[in-house]
Parts: C-alpha cells; sequence; structure tokens
C-alpha cells in the first residue's frame, strides 16, 4: 500500500486546529488530546477514503467531531470539568482582566448544549462557511444557522453582555492579536 | 425562529471567540503529536464511527 507522504504533513498542519476545537468542545485539555490523537489514527486507518482534491481538516474535524459525540453518548452522566482541571491549566496572559474574561467566556461555552456549541465554534471561532460547518455535522445548512444564532443568544445571555464591556484581552493585547 | 441581536454584542462575542482560538493555536503542539504522525505506518483499516 502506497501512502502520498503528504498527507502526513497535511494532518500535522491541521492538529493546532483540531486542538483548539477539541479543547473548547470539551472544555477538558487531556480529553482533548486524546481525542485528536484518536481522530489522527482513525483518519489514517482510513486514509484510502479521503479524496486527494478535498479538504483534509474538515475530513479531520468530521472523524473528530463523530469520535466525540460518540464518546459523550458514554460520558453523558459525567459532569465535565466540575473541578476546574482545565481553567487551571490555562496559560496566563499578560492582563489578568483579560484571562478572566476569557474564563468566563470558556465557563459560558460549556454551558451551551453541544450541537449549539459545536456550530458556535466552528463558525464563530473556526471561522469555517456554514456550508462546510453543515457537511462536518451532518445537517442542513439552516440548521447550523438556527444553532449559531441560538448559541450567540444564549452566550450573551449568560455573559450579561450589556454589563461588561468587553470579552477577551485588553485592547493592547487584541491590537496585537490583529496582527498577521 | 432566528433571533436578532444588537451588532455590537454581535461582534463582542465573535471577537471573544477569535481571541480565545488565537490563544489555543499559539500553542506548541505538543510533542506527542509530531511522534505520532511521524510513526504512523501502513494504514490499518478501523472503521470510522
Amino acid at each position: 500500500v502506497s501512502v502520498d507522504p503528504s498527507l502526513k504533513d497535511q494532518m500535522l498542519a491541521a492538529i493546532p486546529n483540531l486542538r483548539a476545537f477539541a479543547i473548547s468542545l470539551t472544555n477538558n485539555p487531556d480529553r482533548a488530546d486524546d481525542l485528536v490523537q484518536d481522530t489522527i489514527v482513525r483518519a489514517w486507518g482510513n486514509i484510502d477514503r479521503f479524496q486527494p482534491d478535498t479538504n483534509m481538516r474538515a475530513w479531520l474535524f468530521t472523524i473528530l467531531r463523530n469520535l466525540f459525540h460518540s464518546e459523550y453518548r458514554k460520558r453523558r452522566r459525567e459532569v465535565e470539568d466540575s473541578d476546574g482541571a482545565y481553567a487551571a491549566k490555562l496559560s496566563v496572559r499578560p492582563d489578568q482582566h483579560g484571562h478572566l474574561d476569557f474564563q468566563d467566556l470558556r465557563t459560558a461555552l460549556a454551558k451551551l448544549p453541544v450541537d449549539q456549541r459545536e456550530a458556535l465554534l466552528l463558525v464563530g471561532a473556526q471561522g469555517l462557511p456554514y456550508e462546510e460547518a453543515a457537511a462536518i455535522c451532518g445537517v442542513p445548512v439552516g440548521t447550523v444557522k438556527s444553532r449559531v444564532n441560538r448559541a450567540r443568544s444564549r452566550l450573551a445571555e449568560l455573559l450579561q453582555l450589556d454589563a461588561h464591556p468587553q470579552i477577551g484581552p485588553d485592547s493592547v493585547t487584541m491590537a496585537v492579536l490583529a496582527v498577521d | 425562529m432566528l433571533v436578532h441581536m444588537p451588532a455590537e454584542v454581535h461582534g463582542r462575542i465573535g471577537a471573544g471567540l477569535r481571541a480565545l482560538y488565537a490563544d489555543l493555536l499559539a500553542e506548541p503542539v505538543p510533542e506527542r503529536f509530531v511522534s505520532l504522525v511521524d510513526q504512523l505506518g501502513v494504514p490499518a483499516k478501523i472503521p470510522i464511527s
């Protein structure tokens, strides 16, 4: 069996995005890394199904998302990050206020129903088009739009946005983040 | 039915999510993944669940 060696490079290049998605989805970095590892192994085992002219990252997202849902069904009664393990492992930002606001956002994300959370992460954080997010989630585009909309509304409610001037880091850090 | 929220709130949520993601994307890839991909050999068929 011969496999294009560049496929490994494509997988490696997708790992930061897979980890960001998995961490945000599970709210638990250890589980997230196990999920990413399972995704890579599963994808490699089915690499013959990957169409070379398609998007490797989207294909990996689909596998990760399916694995997450399989695991989620098994762990349904488990309380996610009940001991704050995720928050404790986060890197500390230079601005303490910004760091605390990020924690608020993470906590609020974890409270969203999982279907809304994944839709919002794919579209609002990952920046995927609705069509691609719909393909990954295996639902119609309209369903993704509806889930994203409900997720944003719920987040606004949970974060009491009217009472907060800003989510995220301070303006200096934001300026740095905005530079490509 | 879609709920319409003020553009400012919509923008704040979007900016917060992108900043949060930028934070996660900036983390270095753990060595375990570099080794894992490096060691992938001839694919063995594993069903996609």
